[in-house]
């Protein structure tokens, strides 16, 4: 019964969907109030079946309602329910339902926000938003329903596969189709800017926090994702360049170069045709995203014919390209520039090539990672590229976009001169230059090590040198107290500020990947019981292989004590997992944190003997790529506070706000 | 200072600079990837040469961290496999494998330095993930 009522929810709301696309299209092009404001009464409708439907998945994924395919495969009866509710997105057809959640809620609150505003461009984003909801409608009901049920009824579901019972892994991918579907706002905003011809900065404000918030979620998903890779896959690393990574990756470069050529736009009227491109291509790329992760294309073991939902997606995504396509060369001569650059050493070009490496870095993660698929195209044999490929050509172009983060930022619009130049980059530039050659001198001389550092630091060293002149003319405008002063340059000018948070938040993020990448050590041992290991200054020392046994799986965990010197440090227990249910054991690793390394240690094998072998690896400072992720995300929120707005009580020196250094941006 | 010239020339540098950055890294990272099948096919061809093979793992034995394997493919073909090192949690018996490395058509044995291995039952993304071989 669930499983009909959910399927026809559905059904319905694809019912609504379609009438909502073809009513907010016809009432713009008649000009009909009525047509459009049903298409977006519509909208009400889709969300409210859309939540219903998700319900009766999430209630029968609760309940243990096996008759269903999609719980059976997916659940089990002795999985907990915080899990249970996760694996709505653990599979194809849940998560599809889910994307199709997400966006509708979102349709809706772009609905309700602009009841009074860009009411031109509103009859095409709603239809166009209901277009993509509608797509997603049709691959549910005729190639992936998350209701079809089964029969007979197993007495038990298969279970969610040990390794994805994780915090990390059940929080990310909802982060990830946050970030995906976010992309859709901006890409309706941009067409109905293109189809109405209105291609004033009108739309660019009202997605600029849409594409910001889906920034958001893209960069908290995949950081999250990369994290669950390090504490749960057991291989030392974080990232694989793996194709379902890249998946993530490419829609993100695509939007944060967008995010950053839009203020060329706003500022000096440039860039018109490139943002709209960016736009189009951070939804395209959103959209083949889901589909290299839902199809399993280019994932070396899965072939192209196995999921049908795969030639859906390539429809949708020609489809929806060629309409974009379309509407851009019909506007051509509308987008051209209202200003031309004048000086190659200005912040346009460093913003210009900024764009230019995101730009790069992006289309060689997609040449790489479709790379087995076009080889097979042209030559008639797979050939794929790993990870060496990917970090040979995109690491240069990081260091290049590290260095133009901390000089994009301050150079002068036009065109900077000598001393703009100086006041700005001198300090910074040397200071990095003096900490790089420290770190060479005393034997870190590894080139991509060294470039990184640089580049990092001197990044880093603008963006404090900033807040620190920052606060300084506060403090001698108004007199505030250095604390109060800082909060309100943020508070203030929180888009600049909150950016250069974000940028600081990198430049940590990449000396961490830069030296736990090149100084990562990895050592492969077996011990017997008491033998010790030296590891730089660490001993480890084995004490026993223990095996415990609880009702649904096995434990086998090995005790080794972490010494410095003849000083106990404490304990790593690496472990590996038989459940009684799954043939798969799982690799517990164990992970010790100190303010300079991880010890990460994983159970590789042992004998009767009592002897085991350990995979032990040191990464350093990769602390710093979580810790710069997390500031990231919170200069990211910053970014999104609300606007600031003077409050009269506290207005009691007139100069503050008229601090000229805030009023540059 | 006029702003085209120079704008132009270090776009044409850039394009320059990633062309060749892709041209050498496509050619010294290059693996070809075969089925099972093909690969028995050529096998006398590609003594030394560093591929990639996809099949079925079978007839696994293991001492300690020393693996010997079978990579099957659909045709009744197959492979020895030979590998040390750390196994993915989803290597077994069964289990759709690729296998990277060498083939010693002397020994007849394929020596692989990288195994990928993905559940047959209950595939998710996140589940493929990369061993290396140790240098240890």
């Amino acid at each position: 019964m669930i499983a009909q009522t959910g399927y026809a929810a559905m059904a319905v709301a694809f019912v609504f969907c379609l009438y909502s696309v073809a009513a907010g299209w016809l009432g713009a092009r008649r000009r009909r109030a009525d047509l459009i404001e049903s298409a977006e009464r519509s909208v009400l409708a889709v969300v409210f079946l859309i939540i219903f439907a998700t319900g009766l998945l999430v209630h029968s994924l609760v309940t243990h309602n096996f008759s269903i395919e999609y719980v059976a495969h997916y659940t089990s009866s002795t999985l907990s329910p915080g899990y249970c509710i996760t694996a709505l997105w653990g599979g194809q057809a849940g998560s599809l339902l889910f994307w199709v959640l997400v966006l509708s809620l979102f349709t809706l609150v772009v609905v309700l926000q602009n009841q009074n505003r860009n009411r031109q461009l509103m009859p095409y984003v709603t239809s166009l938003l209901m277009g993509i909801v509608g797509f997603f409608l049709t691959a549910l009901l005729f190639a992936a329903n998350p209701f079809k049920t089964i029969s007979p009824v197993p007495l038990d579901g298969q279970g969610l596969n040990p390794l994805l019972q994780n915090y990390w892994m059940a929080s990310h991918p909802p982060f990830l189709y946050g970030g995906y579907v976010g992309q859709s706002v901006p890409f309706a905003f941009a067409m109905a800017a293109l189809i109405t011809g209105r291609l004033d900065i009108a739309w660019i404000k009202a997605i600029r926090r849409w594409t910001l918030i889906s920034w958001l979620f893209l960069t908290v998903g995949i950081l999250q994702g990369s994290y669950w890779a390090y504490i749960e896959l057991g291989w030392g690393g974080y990232w694989a360049w793996d194709p379902v990574e890249n998946a993530s990756l490419m829609p993100w470069l695509a939007s944060t170069a967008f995010l950053h050529s839009v203020m060329v736009q706003e500022k000096k009227g440039m860039l018109k045709t490139w943002n709209m491109v960016l736009v189009i291509a951070a939804f395209s790329l959103s959209i083949f995203g889901t589909f290299l992760t839902r199809s399993g294309v280019v994932s070396s073991v899965h072939s192209f014919a196995q999921s049908p939902i795969g030639s859906y997606f390539i429809v949708f995504l020609a489809a929806q390209i060629g309409f974009s396509i379309y509407w851009l060369l019909k506007r051509k001569k509308d987008l051209a520039p209202e200003e031309r650059l004048e000086s190659f050493i200005s912040r346009e070009s460093s913003f210009l090539f900024n764009n230019v490496f995101f730009l790069v870095i992006c289309l060689t993660v997609l040449v790489g990672t479709m790379f087995p698929i076009l080889s097979e195209w042209v030559t008639g044999s797979k050939v794929t590229v790993s990870a060496p490929f990917f970090n040979r050509v995109a690491t240069p172009f990081a260091v290049g976009l590290l260095l133009l983060t901390g000089i994009c930022p301050l150079i002068a619009w036009r065109k900077a001169g000598i001393k703009n130049l100086k006041r700005n980059f001198l300090t910074p530039a040397i200071f990095a230059l003096i900490v790089t050659v420290v770190a060479a001198l005393s034997g870190y001389f590894e080139f991509y090590f060294l470039m990184f550092l640089y580049s990092s630091l001197f990044m880093l060293a603008t963006v404090l040198l900033e807040f620190i002149k920052g606060t300084g003319a506060r403090i001698a405008m108004t007199r505030e107290s250095t604390l109060i002063a800082f909060y309100q340059l943020i508070r203030r000018n929180k888009r600049r500020y909150g950016g250069f948070i974000i940028h600081a938040g990198v430049a940590l993020l990449f000396i961490g990947v830069g030296t736990s990448s090149v100084y990562q050590l990895e050592q492969e041992v077996t011990l017997a019981p008491n033998q010790t290991l030296h590891v730089r200054e660490h001993t480890l020392k084995f004490h026993e292989l223990v095996t415990n046994q609880d009702s649904h799986k096995e434990v086998i965990l090995a005790k080794l004590e972490v010494l410095r010197g003849a000083q106990h440090i404490g304990f790593l227990v690496p472990e590996r997992h038989f459940y009684h249910n799954s043939e798969q054991p799982t690799t517990e690793v164990a992970i010790r944190k100190f303010w300079d390394r991880d010890l990460y240690v994983i159970l590789a094998g042992w004998d009767e003997q009592g002897n085991a072998t350990f995979k032990v690896f040191v990464n350093p400072f990769i602390g710093l790529l979580w810790i710069g992720g997390i500031i990231m995300g919170l200069g990211g929120m910053i970014v999104l506070l609300p606007a600031y707005t003077p409050q009269t009580i506290t207005a009691k020196s007139p100069a503050k706000g008229s601090v000229p250094l805030m009023q540059q941006t | 200072m006029n702003g085209k010239m120079p704008l132009m020339i270090s776009i044409f540098v850039v394009a320059l600079a990633t062309g060749f950055l892709v041209y050498t890294g496509l050619s010294e990272n290059m693996v070809y990837y075969y089925p099972v099948d093909d690969f028995v096919m050529k096998a006398g061809g590609l003594h030394g040469e560093t591929i990639k093979i996809n099949g079925k793992a079978d007839a696994i034995q293991k001492s300690q961290m020393d693996y010997e394997f079978l990579v099957r493919g659909s045709n009744g073909n197959q492979v020895r496999v030979t590998y040390r090192g750390v196994v993915p949690d989803t290597f077994k018996e069964g289990a759709d494998v690729v296998v990277e490395g060498s083939y010693d058509s002397a020994e007849k044995v394929f020596r692989c330095t990288t195994l990928l291995a993905k559940c047959p039952t209950k595939y998710e993304p996140g589940e493929t993930k990369p061993h290396k071989e140790s240098e240890s």
